[in-house]
């Protein structure tokens, strides 16, 4: 198995804000997510996911709250709020930019 | 609505931290269960499961830190845990927290005090609105441009042409006796032209300003008094206003009491107790007694007024033959004040700095090897989660809180150093009224203890905050070859504090050279065993000539009569006594034209026996006696000036206004004492039975001075009680007085010298001990291998060598790089004078041999066998 790949400092907020768009998701989950969504090369170290679920919480961009999760055990759930929303289309927005013009690049150099 | 989100995040992490981190350990603790499962699930048996995933997870310490960073209450609570944990730190190292303190003290408390003599005589002592307006006008001549005196009438013609002041006025030294409530007193005050307080914009605290009627020539006599005078003549009573006071026999009213911190003794005079109109009287154009001060319009600069002033003396020039190279210069008081106490306060200041500076430096010291010794308590810090940013921030406030303590303890010294200095100067200066807690004192105060808190404890937070946890953890703290670069560090700073130490004992030395020269001058009177006593005869009461000299000569005669007096002898002048008037100097005979300006001579006029009585030896002729046909005894600088080309004995020379033949010449004395740069002056001597005010009773004591004080006192009552005794002074006081600078510069920087060495001693000996310590297996090692304990005492001896010689060779270049700033100051020594300049590294020399022996016996005591069996 490839080793996996360290993500960039900021696509972190941009993939957890992603990871729970539709739903209220605990930390667990969320590491999880991003790690099958991307095929397992993505693997988020713990130690940067809870500061950074801190930090987006104290930005005001997520909300938590303790929930029971599916396994029947006291969770602490994150989700969007309507700030955290449009953050997160800002960011998008602003990735895919930056990765259409990192492709262009790529394609005519 | 993000904002309320933010802020209740906010209150909430910092007012339910508990609960936040319990949240946090919750979560941390599902993480692991969950991967544990995802283990299990793959395979592993449930303990290694757990413990790969612990090992994933990494240190939950670290994670729970940087949470909390990002909780953002740090900033609030972290620098409360950080000044708390500094104290304990602190508190676990009584020693090194006491020396540390002591130290920063010391270098605090001289910049505080320095600073508020710097505020006090520069900024202070002129208590007037927009002080920076007030100027002074100066009378001078083109090639002996000294003491800025003006006529009367010359100023009116400035007073009437002038356009850049807004008022000008002039003021004049006046004495009177006092009479009436208590003993008669000798006072000084000031005689003030009309608009003078205008011009300085002060109102009396009691009463008024003197109108305009009791200025006119003719008016009743009318005062203002001193806040002092109030006090001690008038008991501060408030109906003191309107009473009388009896000057020079004259009933005087008081028209109103000045506020205490008014003085203006900006002119070199004595202290003022009162003011009075000035008598308008109409000498001619060279009777200049008066110094003239003014205030600019608002918007003219002083280049301006100069420029204008240029143009009238000019102008004055053209029209009156005596006025012919006389010139005008406008001076701003502050400019005056900065000429005045400039230099010295800056070398104090400069000295005061370096203090501070081997103090931060001798801290910085203690701090590196502190930090050294504590590698392992700040590695265990990192490992449980503390960032570098913290570790800095926990280091620094050590620093900061020894400082606080360094500051409170350094207020104390400053307050010292400022009563020893208010003590110290000289009355006319008030320095105590004007050093006050202002809130730019505070704030220097406040400023100085961050800054020095920085400058000694940013470099070892920096350089102990760098971990690597695996070996800090790991090392003993006793390698062959540890802690390298921290004594290259310790020793860098050892030799800043060498140089700073050679620097100011270069200069103590230079003054303490200087001072002695000047102690040791021959002055060419006696310095001991004479008492100098003015007795000022009131007027009113003395009339004539013969009335004057009938006192005299019977005060004369009792007083060679007090047991204990070898003689006495009376005088107009004594050494810095009195005033020295000049007179012009004719002699008879053929002589080219003289320039009026520089052919004068000062004249004293002095009875028999005075120059036995002084000590002035006499070189030809013979002394005076009670001749009543004008004679002169001049010295041997009035025979250079005046009788180069003849036999002086029986030359006749015109001083003032009669001829007269010169019957003695005596040696030179240096009437204004020791500091004289000029050399010794021409002076005449006239026979006291001329009629002239004779003011001074000098006698020559077999003992101690003091013990004819009294009876002196007790002849002057038995004559006449309305004669007060103004002063008495033995000449050694008169000396000390007029050294009394000098000797508060040497006291300083000697003081401040001898801090920075200890300094520097104590920083040296303790590098060396550490130094000792790092090194015990190698020291051991070798001893094992044959090397005596003599070598090893040499060795390290030699290491504080090598260290003082750096330093020195830094210092002394330094003193000679900023030794022409206290060249002015120096009296028959170069500012490069050798000896004072070798003299410095000899003595840190000596200081730190004596230092490094403890080390070097700690060094060469090393049990071979102990030493290496430890680790």
């Amino acid at each position: 198995m490839p080793k996996p790949t360290d993500l960039l400092q900021g696509t972190l907020d941009l993939l957890i804000l992603q990871a729970i768009r539709r739903e209220p998701v605990h930390g667990w989950g969320i590491a999880k997510r991003i790690q099958v969504l991307s095929d397992e090369v993505l693997a988020v170290q713990q130690g940067s996911l809870y500061p950074a679920l801190h930090r987006l919480e104290q930005q005001g961009w997520i909300k938590s709250a303790w929930k029971e999760s599916d396994l029947g055990r006291q969770a602490k759930f994150y989700e969007l709020t309507p700030d955290g929303r449009r953050q997160l289309e800002r960011e998008l927005e602003t990735w895919n930019r930056l990765s259409s013009a990192v492709r262009l690049v790529l394609e005519r150099a | 609505m993000r904002l309320p989100r933010i802020l209740r995040q906010r209150l909430r992490s910092l007012f339910r931290a508990s609960q936040a981190n319990a949240e946090l350990a919750r979560e941390l603790e599902m993480h692991l269960d969950e991967l544990t499962r995802e283990y299990i699930a793959d395979g592993m048996d449930p303990a290694e499961a757990r413990r790969a995933a612990r090992r994933v997870l990494g240190g939950v310490a670290q994670i729970e830190e940087q949470c909390r960073e990002h909780r953002r209450v740090s900033g609030l609570l972290d620098p409360l845990r950080d000044f708390a944990q500094a104290g304990r730190s602190l508190a676990k190292s009584p020693g090194f927290t006491a020396l540390a303190t002591l130290t920063l003290a010391l270098g605090v408390g001289g910049g505080v005090a320095a600073y508020a003599l710097c505020e006090a005589l520069l900024l202070r002592s002129l208590p007037y609105p927009e002080p920076e307006r007030l100027v002074s006008v100066e009378n001078l001549h083109r090639r002996q441009p000294r003491g800025g005196f003006v006529s009367q009438e010359k100023f009116r013609d400035w007073q009437a042409a002038a356009q850049s002041f807004e008022r000008i006025a002039i003021a004049e030294l006046s004495e009177a006796t006092l009479t009436g409530d208590g003993e008669a007193e000798r006072i000084e005050g000031r005689a003030v032209s009309p608009g003078f307080f205008e011009m300085l914009g002060v109102q009396p605290q009691l009463g008024r300003r003197l109108t305009p009627e009791e200025q006119q020539p003719g008016a009743a006599c009318a005062l203002l008094v001193s806040h002092d005078f109030w006090t001690r003549r008038l008991g501060a009573r408030a109906d003191a206003v309107g009473r009388t006071a009896i000057l020079n026999g004259e009933p005087c009213r008081i028209a109103g009491v000045m506020p205490p911190r008014f003085h203006f003794d900006e002119s070199g005079f004595g202290v003022a107790e009162y003011w009075r109109p000035i008598a308008a009287v109409t000498h001619n154009r060279l009777y200049s007694s008066y110094l003239a001060y003014a205030r600019l319009r608002p918007g003219t600069s002083l280049e301006t007024a100069q420029a204008e002033m240029d143009r009238i003396a000019a102008r004055l020039e053209a029209t009156y033959p005596e006025d012919k190279d006389w010139q005008v210069r406008v001076k701003s008081m502050r400019g005056t004040l900065l000429e005045r106490f400039g230099q010295e306060l800056a070398i104090f200041s400069a000295a005061a700095l370096v203090v501070l500076l081997a103090a931060c430096a001798n801290v910085a010291g203690l701090l590196l090897a502190r930090g050294v010794g504590r590698a392992r308590e700040i590695a265990v810090r990192a490992a449980l989660g503390a960032g570098r940013a913290r570790l800095i921030r926990l280091l620094l406030a050590e620093s900061l809180l020894l400082s606080g303590f360094a500051s409170a303890l350094g207020v104390l010294f400053a307050a010292w150093l400022l009563q020893t200095a208010i003590a110290a100067s000289p009355a006319p200066m008030h320095l105590a009224d004007s050093i006050v807690v202002s809130p730019w004192l505070v704030a220097f105060a406040v400023g100085l203890t961050v800054l020095s808190s920085l400058l000694a404890g940013l470099w070892p937070a920096l350089r102990g905050s760098r971990t690597r946890l695996e070996r800090d953890l790991r090392e003993s703290g006793s390698g062959l070859v540890s802690g390298r670069r921290q004594i290259r560090s310790l020793r860098a700073l050892v030799v800043t504090e060498a140089a700073l130490s050679v620097l100011l004992l270069c200069f103590a030395g230079l003054l303490a050279k200087s001072f002695a020269h000047l102690l040791q001058a021959d002055l060419g009177y006696r310095t001991e065993s004479l008492l100098g006593v003015e007795v000022p005869l009131p007027p009113s009461r003395y009339r004539t000539a013969a009335d004057r000299l009938r006192f005299w000569n019977a005060l004369l005669d009792e007083a060679g009569r007090i047991p204990g007096a070898l003689s006495a002898a009376a005088s107009d002048s004594v050494p810095l006594g009195g005033r020295y008037p000049a007179a012009p100097v004719e002699v008879e005979g053929p002589s080219g034209p003289r320039d009026p300006a520089e052919s004068t001579a000062f004249v004293a006029i002095v009875s028999p026996g005075y120059f036995q009585t002084l000590g002035i030896p006499l070189r030809a002729g013979r002394e005076l006696g009670s001749e009543t046909e004008p004679s002169v005894i001049v010295n041997q600088a009035f025979v250079r000036k005046f009788l180069a080309d003849r036999e002086p004995i029986g030359a006749r020379v015109r001083i003032g206004s009669a001829w007269m033949p010169v019957i003695g010449v005596v040696e030179d004395a240096l009437y204004f004492g020791p500091k004289s740069v000029q050399g010794p002056e021409a002076r005449a001597y006239g026979p006291h039975t001329l009629g002239a005010y004779l003011q001074f009773l000098s006698i020559h004591t077999a003992g101690a001075e003091q013990s004819v004080v009294e009876a002196v006192r007790e002849i002057v009552r038995r004559l006449d009680p309305q004669v007060p005794v103004a002063q008495t002074r033995t000449m050694r006081q008169s000396i000390d007085g007029a050294l009394s600078t000098e000797r508060q510069m040497l006291a300083a920087l000697a003081g401040f010298s001898a801090i920075a060495l200890a300094m520097a001693a104590t920083g040296l000996s303790g590098v060396m001990l550490y130094t000792v310590s790092r090194r015990r297996r190698e020291i051991g090692l070798r001893m094992a291998l044959g090397a005596q304990p003599a070598d090893i005492r040499r060795e390290v001896l030699g290491g504080a060598v090598k260290l003082v010689a750096a330093g020195s060779a830094l210092g002394a270049a330094a003193a000679l790089a900023g030794g022409r700033a206290l060249e002015s100051l120096l009296y028959g020594v170069h500012w490069y004078d050798p000896a004072a300049l070798a003299a410095a590294p000899a003595l840190l020399l000596v200081a730190a041999l004596a230092a490094c022996l403890p080390p070097s016996r700690r060094a060469s005591s090393i049990e071979p066998m102990e030493a290496l069996r430890l680790d």
